[in-house]
């Protein structure tokens, strides 16, 4: 039985959620089935998807008895169950998962607050075609700038650190490849002045698999029942 | 030795449930698993985490911080995560789940604490209160506490929902998704008991959490600090 994605095209939690499948490297067109839950048509509030997801949030994943939402989850779940399958994306010793979950955390509490709104906001505004909250903007970004201060400090640390934990590409890039992306579209300004981060992000970003994942076409979708 | 380091909130006579009030879930794990280790608070009201010696075990300026010898390690749940799989062979129980399929579970009800209920609802709530009755002596805000109430609300009806199917957060066992949320409850049935206590699951499930013999040790662990 296929795994199946529940969600919608350029959603920055959905994407975090699949990109471990693409960095493993499974035959995705053959594998995975993809359902359309539009929040644009509010399928993420109708009771056949509730009764799967009660927070009415994308994304959410099945594969046979496995019925799971919450991205980081799904994104952990999919690493386990493919590990030792093309390398280990989440350490092979103790220390070396315990830095890389400290990573992971970092994403969620450091970095997704202060990015995640700011985003949603300049999205939603070109939507619906009215003018930003400027101030929010303005609030995100410098709590953002702090944020992205401390990543600069820690990526010019070592000398030639090419990923969080090291010189290996890990879980814990995987998780921050989705939005850092989003940075380098969006607000390419505040990684100018730090280099580090600059090249971080178009190392991650520029992966085959990160690239495989932007091609995933939910035009084809099945739509939600 | 292992040390974690976690905040210093100095005690204030008039509210001696203060006491428990920033408690990471990391220390549960700790007073499950682990016998032998020393608590090392942070100062933070002085400042403490911004002194060079902190940023340079943790650049977030951020508690708690597990130390064990030159290793260091910060994010609570990290932290937490790390303890559970380290004694995992000690521990009497394990608290991630046993086969892959339970795993799944566990993390899904992890990331809905850390994201559903702390980082969106909990955390500004409780910092409201905190800053009211112990910083500015003030009454809270209501337009400050209410939307965030009304998050805490739904979270607790989903929670209600999902324990009248299961003991537990993720089954029928007691697990890091369970434990991670306990500190957060004690501290919502000394501010807003009836979050917990209007629900019939929600408040058997909170008595069943907060009176384990390792929760009780944990709060002791955690009282045994100076009055200032």
């Amino acid at each position: 039985m296929v795994m199946k994605l529940y969600g919608m095209q350029n959603i920055f939690n959905v994407q975090r959620a699949i990109l471990p499948l693409f960095e493993i490297e499974v035959d995705t067109a053959k594998e995975l089935e993809l359902v359309k839950v539009s929040l644009f048509m509010n399928d993420n509030l109708k009771p056949a998807y509730t009764a799967k997801q009660p927070f009415g949030l994308i994304p959410y994943f099945e594969d046979n008895d496995i019925a799971i939402f919450e991205s980081r989850a799904i994104a952990r779940y999919i690493a386990e169950k493919y590990d030792g399958q093309s390398g280990s994306l989440l350490g092979k010793t103790l220390k070396e998962r315990a830095a890389i979950n400290q990573w992971v955390e970092s994403e969620a509490h450091n970095l997704y607050p202060p990015l995640a709104p700011m985003m949603k906001e300049i999205y939603v505004a070109r939507a619906m075609s009215r003018p930003m909250d400027e101030e929010l903007i303005a609030r995100c970004t410098a709590e953002l700038c702090k944020v992205l201060d401390v990543y600069e400090a820690h990526l010019s640390s070592k000398q030639g650190m090419q990923f969080l934990t090291g010189d290996e590409f890990t879980f814990a890039d995987v998780m921050h490849t989705p939005y850092l992306w989003q940075v380098k579209q969006l607000k390419a300004e505040l990684l100018e002045p730090r280099p580090h981060v600059a090249a971080y992000a178009a190392r991650i970003t520029a992966r085959p698999g990160f690239q495989k994942l932007l091609q995933l076409n939910w035009d084809a979708a099945q739509p939600l029942h | 030795m292992i040390r974690i380091l976690e905040p210093y909130i100095p005690l204030c006579p008039e509210h001696p449930e203060q006491v428990y009030l920033v408690c990471p879930p990391a220390l549960r794990t700790w007073a499950e698993q682990v016998e032998d280790f020393e608590l090392v608070k942070v100062d933070l009201a002085a400042g403490e985490q911004l002194k060079p010696e902190f940023l340079a075990i943790n650049p977030f300026a951020e508690i708690p911080v597990l130390e064990w010898g030159d290793f260091h390690l910060y994010e609570s749940r990290a932290i937490a995560r790390y303890i559970a799989e380290k004694f995992k062979e000690q521990g009497p129980e394990n608290f991630l789940g046993k086969t892959l399929e339970e795993r799944a579970v566990v993390y899904q009800w992890i990331e809905s604490e850390s994201h559903q209920f702390n980082d969106s609802a909990f955390s500004p709530w409780v910092m409201e209160y905190y800053l009211a009755y112990y910083e500015e002596k003030r009454p809270v805000r209501e337009e400050v506490i209410a939307p965030l109430r009304a998050r805490l609300e739904k979270f607790f009806d989903r929670v209600e929902a999902r324990l009248s199917k299961s003991k537990f957060l993720a089954g029928e066992y007691y697990t890091m998704a369970d434990m991670n949320i306990a500190p957060s409850l004690w501290h919502i049935m000394n501010f807003e008991p009836e979050l917990i206590t209007s629900r019939k699951h929600v408040k058997a499930w909170y008595e069943i959490l907060t009176s384990r013999p390792t929760f009780k040790k944990m709060l002791e662990a955690d009282a045994g600090w100076p009055l200032l």
